[in-house]
């Protein structure tokens, strides 16, 4: 599922299994980032609340791609869900260490609404 | 043209990425330095952030980052505006200068801790921990390699390089340093300084801080005045007599004058807000958990290993898991020196304490070893970040039939603090053990 509109709300449905996924491009917006040895993690939360999801994403390094398979605690029925994805970098300037000092680095937040499931 | 990452409340990456251009070409910044001053749009001031050049530094390109600790996790975040200062080593003709140090980044070194030091530079007598690498605390090495020193004991260094200005030359000098640290009153005994030697000695000195400053850009130029030098020298501090830890990294000296300018409109910065963990969850759910290892070397995301030995894999049996669905499960062979390591950024206010928390289940009784450097968590700040380094430990278990929660508890005293790190220490001891669901949480907060 392609979002190529950012600033318009992604619709899913209960039940859907989803898999998300996020690209890091570089500054020009046009290349791909290297994603080695790069963490990441996605937090949900709805609007004015803290965020009641906070897990470890997938990281495909050549395609900077984050990717996150939905678990289903994400989201309620009917209730917009913000979601956000972030990156940890390693020592981009040096040597490359990974998870040393922890640069980060958030992406755009997505905004989702949970419909019912047509019956 | 240029590229403003528009970043989020604690976010410090890149943020952004400007071409410096001289006319229509790219400047060449091999001899440039660039600070970022960062205000509130009520001109309250932010610090200063350094201008890393990005490699080569024929590129004329320059990134920006942030230190993560603008605005409070949690808080209100505010747009930033941001005027860059730009030193150009200037020749006499008005081109880019040549910088006439060897090795002036400090990138190659002899000999090791506390005598490691970088090549084409000279100790002027001995004594004191001299220290090259790339592994600067907060922020990582904007430069790469750098040059450490700490409790130099009068020991300094320098490098001559053969010159002979005529009266009325101006060379220049300048440096990046860094302290933590650093005791007494500013006098020239904590300072940069380059001499023109042969002749008349005359000096120019640069007194640095006391106490702790971050990566700041020092530099002075020296009108010769006196004939008959042969050697201009360069040095890192005339005869310190302070103790403290000092880094230094991309060093110029050169025969012609800085000129400086600044941008000539601010750049506004606009923090976004999001929504972030509560400082009385935990910190680092996403990674303490133990769920992924991208690149399959059995350490997990977001964690360092530190030192060698043991054998780390990640478990998704469920019989051994405590939080989601997976966890670590470590071999022991009476390692020495071992650590799994996570700093995490934050804003860790005076009168906080914070608890760094690991589960910990063996498999069967783990055997005692001679190695050392403890089987433990701990929680410390760092070096350069604000005042000295302070720390919390807790022992794990040599026996623990499920999984048993350890924790130690940090108070944040002395000053704000911008980094934590967890450490699980993993030596001295043989057999199978699973860690699981590291946190890092807020338990009492300041005023």
């Amino acid at each position: 599922m392609a979002n190529e509109l950012p600033e318009t709300a992604l619709s899913f449905h209960v039940g859907d299994t989803l898999t998300l996924s996020w690209l890091w491009t570089k500054a020009n917006r046009k290349d791909v980032r290297n994603l080695t040895d790069h963490a990441a993690r996605v937090l949900f939360w709805y609007l004015d609340a803290a965020p009641h999801i906070a897990r470890a994403a997938e990281v495909d390094p050549l395609n900077g791609l984050v990717i996150y398979d939905l678990l289903g605690d994400e989201y309620q029925l009917n209730r917009a869900t913000y979601a956000q994805a972030q990156v940890y970098a390693p020592n981009w300037y040096v040597n490359g260490n990974a998870g040393q000092d922890g640069r980060i680095t958030s992406c755009e937040v997505v905004k989702f609404i949970v419909r019912p499931k047509p019956v | 043209m240029s590229e403003i990452y528009a970043p989020f409340d604690g976010d410090n990456g890149p943020v952004y990425r400007f071409p410096v251009r001289d006319g229509d070409d790219l400047r060449d910044m091999a001899t440039a330095a660039c600070e970022c001053y960062l205000f509130d749009r009520d001109g309250v001031s932010y610090g200063t952030r350094p201008g890393v050049i990005i490699s080569p530094k024929s590129s004329g390109t320059v990134d920006v980052m942030l230190a993560g600790r603008e605005a409070d996790f949690g808080g209100s975040p505010v747009p930033l505006w941001a005027v860059l200062k730009m030193y150009y080593a200037t020749a006499p003709n008005r081109t880019p200068a040549t910088n006439v140090l060897l090795n002036a980044s400090f990138d190659t070194a002899t000999g090791t801790s506390p005598s490691r030091i970088a090549d084409n530079w000279s100790q002027s007598s001995s004594g004191g921990t001299f220290d090259n690498s790339d592994n600067d605390a907060a922020p990582s090495s904007i430069f790469g390699t750098n040059q450490s020193v700490t409790n130099p004991t009068g020991n300094f260094l320098f490098q001559d390089v053969a010159a002979t200005p005529a009266l009325g030359d101006r060379w220049s000098f300048g440096c990046w340093v860094r302290g933590s640290g650093i005791s007494g009153v500013e006098d020239d005994f904590n300072s940069i300084a380059m001499s023109g030697i042969g002749g008349v000695q005359e000096d120019i000195v640069v007194r640095l801080p006391v106490g702790e400053f971050d990566w700041r850009f020092f530099q002075d130029e020296l009108l010769v005045a006196q004939a008959s030098h042969t050697t201009m020298r360069m040095s890192l501090f005339a005869l310190s007599t302070h103790t403290g830890s000092w880094r230094f990294d991309e060093a110029f000296m050169f025969a012609g004058r800085w000129i400086v300018r600044h941008s000539s409109e601010p750049l506004e910065l606009k923090v976004k807000r999001t929504t972030r963990i509560p400082k009385a969850s935990n910190q680092i759910a996403g990674f303490g958990s133990f769920e992924r290892d991208a690149n399959s070397d059995g350490i997990p995301d977001g964690f360092t290993k530190i030192g060698t030995g043991g054998t780390f894999t990640l478990n998704k049996d469920p019989a051994h898991v405590s939080h989601e669905s997976a966890s670590l499960k470590v071999a022991l062979t009476d390692q020495s020196g071992m650590m799994l390591k996570l700093p995490w950024p934050g804003k860790y206010r005076v009168g906080d304490t914070w608890r760094a928390s690991v589960m910990e289940k063996t498999v069967g009784t783990l055997g005692a070893g001679a190695g050392t450097g403890g089987f433990s968590i701990a929680l410390r700040t760092e070096t350069f970040d604000a005042a000295p380094v302070i720390s919390a430990s807790t022992n794990l278990s040599a026996t623990a039939a499920s999984f048993t929660d350890h924790s130690a508890s940090l108070a944040i005293t002395t000053a704000e603090r911008s980094k934590l790190v967890i450490e699980i220490n993993l030596n001295g001891k043989t057999g199978t053990l699973y860690l699981d669901d590291v946190r890092l949480e807020r338990t009492v907060a300041g005023p």
